[in-house]
């Protein structure tokens, strides 16, 4: 069966399932303006970001196959994000993410946004690398959303189910598909309640178990494209570009892409004696390990992500010292 | 081989098909293993028993049933590649068919042990010393019902209640293919590096994902928060 059939027979299950209404676009145009795919992928990347709610939402992937539970704060405070993310499910944890400002756009909302491709700095768009296909409405936690059918145009990216509340610009619902139209991961929104209390939300005693971690990991507002510092990466999947590169605290050198949609992450570090090499999996989420030669030293390499084993490999391979 | 010296990632897995929770890489290495090694069989066998006593039923019975038991599932999950043509890596709806097909051809033995999920040679010393009998009884429940551990330290002890804090934290991975014949040790070895490793890279690789893939933090959910940190 060819590619494309797949993802037809995978839409129309779709449809059959989650109670897409298949209107037409023109079939009431005053009553639901359709907004076109590029003013939905913008609303997506930056109106979200300035709002405060409070939600639940599920998480499964192929990989695990339980449900999982999440509830999720986002509020601005000072010009800045603050994300704290309650895992409800076994033992108690949570994620806390501050100091990300709102006006800052990384790299992969700059390329969403179609920024580079309108000042003529790239010569590809994102219409280059997926098939974006709006497929009317479907109601997730209580909300309008608009269902956006993401099709990658090559083999070294998956594609996307997204369901895009219209007034917010949140991600209500999310699948992760890959090229035989079998979802990768699922998160789908339970409960979203729009401006709460801030306060009471910062008040929020933190868990006993809290894990912080770094906004600004990418630079804001880049620009230019940039490459990385001190590695060579010779070749990645058409549209990737280099959002930037840290130094972790275990030593590793780590380099970051994105198409927009899609990301993945580069880690390198010396090493001596055997290291694992092949294929891991944890859920949606690939790691590719090898090893590189270079300059008489050997170096652990490692791309991650949630991309394609294939685009993994190749990137891999073409990676080597500067 | 005894369970003494049984590699624990091979006891893990065991214990992991012994609640329905082995992926197919894991099920297709206990097979290939159990085929050479009657000890693991005998393994197999052994915490079938404990199982079975644990849930009230005959142990003479499940000793007979059990031997056979590899080779029922090798013929029918040949039986069943041979009719769906598919990659290693699938869709869930492949997973579960996969479990419910094992879970049939074993005629409802896999049910979920919940005292050996995460403590493979505790089970085995208690069936090796015969203290099984003054275990308490676990209540039997569907597998997969229970959740994740509560608190990473084993509740098993007092409930018998599925603890598994390691499941959620596992890495599925797949050695590129080497000439080494002795390679289940080299693996046994590099698997809880490997898992470690790698969900310290989805970690960090989330930090990635949450601002260039236009989804917020939801990547956030992906990341395995351990206790070691």
């Amino acid at each position: 069966m060819s590619k494309l059939s797949l993802w037809l027979l995978a839409s129309m299950l779709l449809a059959l399932t989650t109670n897409v209404h298949a209107q037409s676009q023109t079939s009431s145009p005053l009553l639901l303006p359709s907004p076109g795919v590029q003013a939905l992928l913008i609303k997506m990347s930056q109106d979200a970001s300035h709002i405060n709610y409070r939600g639940t939402f599920t998480y499964q992937n192929q990989t695990r196959i339980a449900l999982q539970s999440f509830k999720i704060d986002h509020w601005i405070d000072n010009g800045q994000e603050h994300d704290r993310l309650m895992f409800l499910n076994g033992p108690e944890r949570e994620i806390l993410r501050e100091g990300q400002p709102v006006d800052c756009n990384a790299m992969g909302h700059k390329l969403l946004q179609g920024s580079f491709a309108k000042i003529g700095k790239s010569l590809i768009n994102l219409n280059d690398l997926y098939q974006f296909e709006i497929r009317g409405q479907e109601r997730v936690a209580g909300r309008l959303a608009r269902v956006l059918l993401v099709i990658p145009k090559d083999s070294y990216r998956y594609g996307y189910f997204l369901s895009i509340d219209e007034e917010t610009g949140l991600v209500l619902k999310s699948w992760l598909i890959d090229e035989n139209a079998h979802p990768l991961e699922r998160y789908q929104f339970v409960s979203i309640e729009l401006n709460p209390d801030v306060r009471q939300m910062e008040r929020t005693i933190a868990s006993s178990h809290q894990h912080k971690v770094l906004a600004n990991v990418t630079p804001c507002n880049p620009a230019e494209f940039s490459k990385p510092d001190s590695w060579q990466v010779a070749w990645v999947p058409p549209g990737f570009e280099f959002a930037g590169q840290r130094k972790l605290s275990n030593g590793q050198d780590m380099l970051m892409y994105t198409d927009g949609l899609t990301t993945f992450s580069i880690f390198l570090e010396p090493v001596t004696g055997v290291v694992p090499e092949g294929v891991g999996q944890s859920g949606a989420t690939l790691a590719y390990m090898s090893r590189l030669i270079y300059k008489n030293s050997t170096y652990r390499v490692s791309v991650v992500g949630e991309i394609p084993v294939a685009a993994a490999t190749k990137i891999a391979q073409n990676i080597s010292g500067l | 081989m005894s369970e003494q010296t049984l590699p624990q990632s091979l006891a893990e897995s065991i214990s992991a098909l012994m609640d329905n929770q082995a992926s197919e890489l894991e099920l297709q290495r206990i097979l290939k293993v159990s085929e050479q090694d009657p000890d693991i069989k005998a393994t197999w066998a052994r915490y079938q028993m404990v199982s079975a006593v644990l849930r009230g039923e005959q142990t003479s019975q499940s000793t007979i049933v059990l031997p056979d038991f590899a080779a029922r599932v090798s013929a029918a999950i040949a039986a069943e590649e041979q009719s769906v043509v598919v990659k290693p890596q699938q869709g869930w709806w492949h997973q579960l068919g996969r479990v419910a097909l094992v879970a049939s051809v074993a005629g409802g033995m896999i049910i979920s042990v919940q005292q050996y999920n995460n403590t493979a040679p505790r089970g085995a010393e208690m069936a090796s010393n015969n203290t099984v009998i003054s275990a308490p009884i676990a209540p039997v429940l569907p597998s997969g019902i229970n959740g994740p551990a509560i608190n990473t330290r084993t509740v098993a002890l007092q409930t018998g209640y599925e603890t598994r804090p390691q499941e959620n934290r596992r890495v599925m991975f797949q050695p590129r293919q080497t000439v080494t014949t002795n390679a289940t040790a080299a693996t046994a070895v590099s698997e809880e590096e490997v898992t470690r490793y790698v969900n310290q890279m989805i970690q960090a690789h989330s930090d990635n994902a949450a601002l260039n893939s236009g989804q917020g933090v939801l990547p956030y959910a992906r990341v395995i928060i351990s206790d070691e940190e």
